[in-house]
């Protein structure tokens, strides 16, 4: 083979591989990913803490958190109280972007947060894990930071505490805010680890 | 002084009121000063404004003075238009609290104002703040620190002032004074934000802040490890695996990247290894690997753990885990003790090991076998144990044995043990144990010098156990005379320690001693027994201590015993010896004694016991009985020769020699006689001869006729008499009933033959016998002979119940008998 020939098609190897290796998109910036991964270590606290705060805080018979009461049966009450649903969280994509991931991340962190300072004046056993998701809270605003996401809408404030006429209405509605809360923090461990593996879009 | 000023408050309070009473607005004065609170030994300035008005100063001569406690001051005067003001000035107050007053002396002297000042130093900042995390429930931050060390003497405020970053929260916490610590509650603080902290000190004299110190509090907290499982690895040999994590409560920070620090030791190993391995930057679910270990050991293992620069946390609780094994490996330390038996021509072996420092055994069940051939095979095996020790018996001529240790991996090559025979050679002497700490002990001993001699073999056993496994041995080298000693010692207990000679050709002669690690009074005395008495002394017994009982090594026995005077004596006896002697006791005392029994750790007493020396005892009365009874013997041997050599001397002493009528002539005895019975009578020597038998018979003084009849009448009575003197068997001459007639008189006296000289005349009667007469050489003592039971018979005395009738001529009865006549004179001679 000639030596033209040789120089030719090694070119053309380096040229292919270097187009290959040239990134499609960027992998997140470390702060964000050091922000999803305490957000994501508080969330793993959060779980673990909320059976031994249920069993501390819901103290009537026929509500359990494992397993978990028939919620059907509690939709009236649900929507007297004025528990909203959880915000609905699916790891970011495309059609689901990352601003709107963290959004509602946030939003979640912000509902739960209010729903717990009401009831903490009612029930004891609430506050630490209301501190824990202030933190979430912090640590869901650095990856907005981190991410540069800013000018997102903040998450909806629940007057709960006006609600909450008896004992019946504040067991009831702990029930309802804590299951809530772990559903929504199982949501929030998978999309957190989704944020930490998502590629942001780069240039090509 | 407390009582002073209030008194002077009280006063200065009732003064006022009486100045408002009186002008009903102001009072009177007012004290003043730039500072009631000033740094300690600082100057102070006070002023005392007195109204002009005021009673006290009005129309009259007055003068201002001022008092600190009991100190006074004078003051500069000045005056304006309506008021005297009089200034003070205290160049260094040095009381931490006192209180000046302002005085007014005119007619009378009056406090009207003063003023409370206190003195001290600025607070010290805050020194080493510090805080740590607390992530079991609730979550908690604790801070603190230390005040400074210069004391204020003024009321300081701390205060713990925090700011979180993340959320622009600022937190300040006021502590009771005294209190230089705070727990921070969880909504105090972002686990995982970035937080300043620092502690403020406040007093009326400033305020000081503390070194702030920055930290999140994730990074301050103080984990808590645990330790899952230890397990060895497969096919790797001398590694274990450990998988761990964090209590339940730590468990969500599983993806942190936590140093951690491993420490490890064998199960029987007192000490954990100095320096712990550490591995960095590890998490949870990531077991973690430890090689370099000894194979077929078992480990205990501890962790701690720290997050980036945390606290280390605490030693985990230990877990423990078994590496794979191998094959043993190494030499065995050997002590042979062999006696002979010549009659089977075998040899009694008793073999004792233990692991040398370079034996390892690589395998927690390890057995050790004896064979008598160096390749291991069957046939040859001689013993096969767990233990450490095997007695078994070898032919004569066998020389040496092969041990080895062997594991579920295999075996290790063999110990030659060589089998020496005992040698009757000592060489070792004085050997003496002294305890060194809790764990050993300090043998030491003498030699002499052989050629021969290889080292020593130091043995030990506990004196109360038999269980051979427990033989421990120490070998040691020639030059060596002394060797400490370690392992499980017993307080209290006796162990026999030997030291054994070791030759060229074999094992010499051990000298034995028993030795405790701690020595205390023994547990029982033994009760002392009289054994025996004699005289004045006594000797006590009694039993051994038991070895279990003893505590120690027996220094002495003593024994105290004391009179009734409570003198008090002791005797002591070696340890060896279970008697003693009392010796000089009082035979009239009762003696209390008692025992007491030494160690080197203490002494025991006995029970009391009382005993009294009987004056006669056994051997003094044998004694006292035997000397009395050679004393007699020879009293009575020499009464006996006396007796015959004056055999005849003492015959007529005792018994009065009798002449033989026959053989006599009444005129020459009578002639001879009188003179003679004169000299009986003074000399009492025995009378010859004269009569034949004298009986003095005692009438009543009013005997009845009938009486007398029955008397006189019965001849046989003086016949029977005088048979009986005549039938005596000593008499050379006896012949029965066939001796010759003589004839007798029997003088009856009517008055006791004891009586004096009767009265009335005596009674003659006459009888005649065959009968011999006594011979002086024979030994015979008349009887009061009675016929009569109330009567006595008197022979040959004159009774005048006896006398003849009247009218009957004595002179005739003389004639009838002619030994009367002999009375006659007799009689005459008594009256």
């Amino acid at each position: 083979m000639k030596p033209a020939t040789v120089a030719t098609l090694l070119l053309c190897f380096l040229l292919v591989v270097l187009t290959r290796s040239a990134p499609l998109s960027s992998a997140p910036p470390a702060a964000l990913q050091a922000a999803a991964e305490r957000a994501k270590t508080l969330v793993e606290k959060i779980l673990r803490d909320v059976p031994a705060v249920y069993e501390a805080a819901v103290t009537m018979q026929g509500l359990t958190l494992d397993p978990p009461s028939q919620t059907s049966d509690l939709q009236m009450m649900v929507s007297s109280l004025g528990i909203p649903p959880a915000p609905v969280l699916k790891p970011p994509s495309e059609t689901f972007t990352l601003a709107v991931c963290v959004t509602r991340m946030s939003a979640g962190c912000q509902l739960y947060q209010g729903l717990l300072g009401d009831l903490s004046e009612r029930l004891s056993g609430l506050s630490d894990l209301r501190a824990d998701l202030r933190d979430l809270h912090t640590h869901i605003n650095k990856m907005k930071e981190a991410a540069h996401l800013v000018g997102v809408g903040e998450g909806q404030s629940v007057d709960l505490a006006s609600r909450l006429h008896g004992n019946y209405e504040v067991q009831v509605a702990a029930h309802l805010t804590l299951t809530q809360l772990r559903s929504f923090c199982h949501d929030l461990v998978r999309s957190l680890r989704a944020v930490a593996a998502y590629q942001l879009p780069g240039n090509r | 002084m407390i009582s002073m000023w209030l008194s002077v408050i009280v006063m200065l309070v009732a003064f006022v009121n009486g100045a408002r009473n009186e002008d009903d607005v102001e009072p009177c004065a007012k004290v003043q000063t730039d500072s009631s609170v000033v740094p300690l030994g600082s100057p102070v300035r006070a002023t005392c404004v007195i109204r002009k008005t005021c009673p006290l100063v009005v129309g009259q001569t007055f003068h201002i003075e001022w008092r600190l406690g009991e100190h006074l001051f004078p003051g500069n005067l000045s005056a304006n238009e309506s008021s005297i003001v009089s200034e003070v000035f205290i160049p260094s107050f040095n009381h931490t609290r006192s209180f000046l007053a302002c005085w007014v002396r005119a007619s009378t002297v009056q406090v009207v104002g003063g003023v409370e000042i206190r003195a001290g130093y600025p607070p010290e900042a805050p020194q080493n703040t510090s805080c740590q995390t607390n992530l079991t429930t609730p979550n908690t931050l604790t801070c603190s620190w230390d005040p400074g060390q210069q004391e204020t003497h003024l009321l300081t405020k701390y205060s713990l002032h925090t700011e979180i970053w993340d959320t622009n929260e600022n937190f300040t916490y006021k502590l009771p004074a005294g209190v230089h610590r705070y727990i921070i509650p969880r909504t105090g603080f972002g686990l995982f934000s970035d937080m300043k902290i620092y502690v403020k000190a406040v007093n009326e004299l400033g305020e000081t802040t503390s070194e702030p110190i920055i930290l999140e509090p994730v990074s301050a907290a103080k984990l808590d490890p645990l330790i899952l499982k230890i397990q060895a690895v497969p096919r790797r040999y001398g590694c274990l695996q450990l998988s761990w994590s964090l209590s339940q409560q730590q468990a969500w920070m599983g993806e942190f990247r936590l140093n951690l620090e491993v420490r490890l030791k064998t199960a029987d190993s007192p000490d954990w290894s100095a320096q712990p391995i550490l591995v960095n930057q590890v998490k949870q679910a990531k077991a973690v690997d430890q090689c370099r270990l000894r194979p077929g050991t078992q480990y205990l293992a501890q962790i701690r753990v720290r997050y980036q620069q945390s606290p280390w946390s605490e030693w985990s609780r230990r877990q423990s885990g078994v590496t794979l094994e191998t094959a043993p490996t190494g030499r065995l330390d050997s002590w042979t003790k062999v006696s002979g038996d010549h009659l089977h021509k075998q040899l009694n072996i008793q073999l004792f090991w233990k692991p040398s420092k370079q034996f390892r055994a690589n395998g927690q069940n390890v057995s050790y076998i004896v064979s008598g051939k160096k390749l291991p095979a069957a046939n040859g095996k001689v013993c096969s144990t767990k233990g450490n020790y095997c007695t078994f018996q070898l032919p004569e001529r066998a020389k040496k044995v092969y041990l080895r240790a062997v594991n579920a991996a295999g075996r290790s090559r063999p110990t030659e043990v060589r089998i020496y025979r005992p040698k009757d050679r000592a060489v070792v002497s004085g050997v003496s144990v002294i305890p060194q700490d809790d764990r050993s002990l300090l043998v030491q001993w003498k030699s002499l010098v052989s050629s021969t001699l290889t080292g020593f073999v130091v043995e030990w056993r506990p004196l109360l156990k038999t269980d051979l496994s427990l033989t421990q041995f120490e070998i040691t080298d020639r030059n060596k005379t002394s060797l400490v000693i370690t392992g499980s010692f017993e307080p209290y207990k006796p162990y026999g320690i030997s030291v054994y000679p070791r030759f060229k050709d074999g094992i010499g002669l051990p000298q034995t001693v028993n030795a405790y690690l701690r020595q205390k009074a023994p547990s029982m005395v033994p009760k002392i027994q009289i054994k025996k008495s004699w005289q004045s002394h006594v000797e006590l017994t009694w039993d051994e201590i038991p070895l279990d009982q003893r505590n120690g090594n027996i220094q002495s026995y003593k024994v105290f015993y004391c009179d009734k005077q409570g003198t008090i004596n002791v005797v002591g006896a070696e340890p060896e010896e279970r008697r003693v002697v009392l010796k000089g006791l009082n035979t009239e005392s009762v003696y209390e004694a008692f025992m007491m029994v030494s160690t080197s750790g203490g002494s025991s007493k006995g029970s009391t016991i009382r005993f009294k020396i009987e004056p006669f005892d056994a051997v003094a009365v044998v004694t006292f009985s035997t000397v009395l009874g050679v004393g007699m013997s020879f009293l009575l041997i020499i009464v006996v020769m006396t007796c015959f050599s004056n055999q005849k001397r003492l015959k007529l002493h005792f018994w009065p020699a009798v002449p033989d009528p026959a053989n006599s002539s009444i005129k020459r005895w009578t002639s001879e006689s009188t003179q003679d019975s004169h000299l009986d009578w003074d000399n009492e020597e025995p009378n010859p001869m004269y009569l034949s038998h004298l009986s003095f018979l005692e009438f009543p003084a009013k005997l009845s006729k009938k009486d007398d009849d029955a008397w006189l009448s019965n001849a046989e009575d003086t016949s029977d008499l005088g048979e009986s003197i005549c039938g005596s068997p000593f008499l050379p001459g006896y012949s029965g009933s066939n001796c010759d007639s003589v004839p007798y008189a029997t003088v009856t006296f009517s008055g006791p033959c004891d009586s004096p000289t009767p009265k009335d005349p005596h009674a003659y009667l006459r009888s005649e016998s065959t009968q011999p007469l006594l011979e002086t050489e024979e030994s015979f003592t008349p009887k009061c002979y009675q016929n009569m039971a109330t009567d006595k018979q008197c022979f040959f005395g004159p009774c005048h119940d006896c006398v003849p009738e009247k009218g009957t001529d004595p002179r005739i009865l003389w004639d009838d008998f002619p030994f009367l006549r002999a009375l006659a004179l007799n009689d005459s001679q008594i009256d």
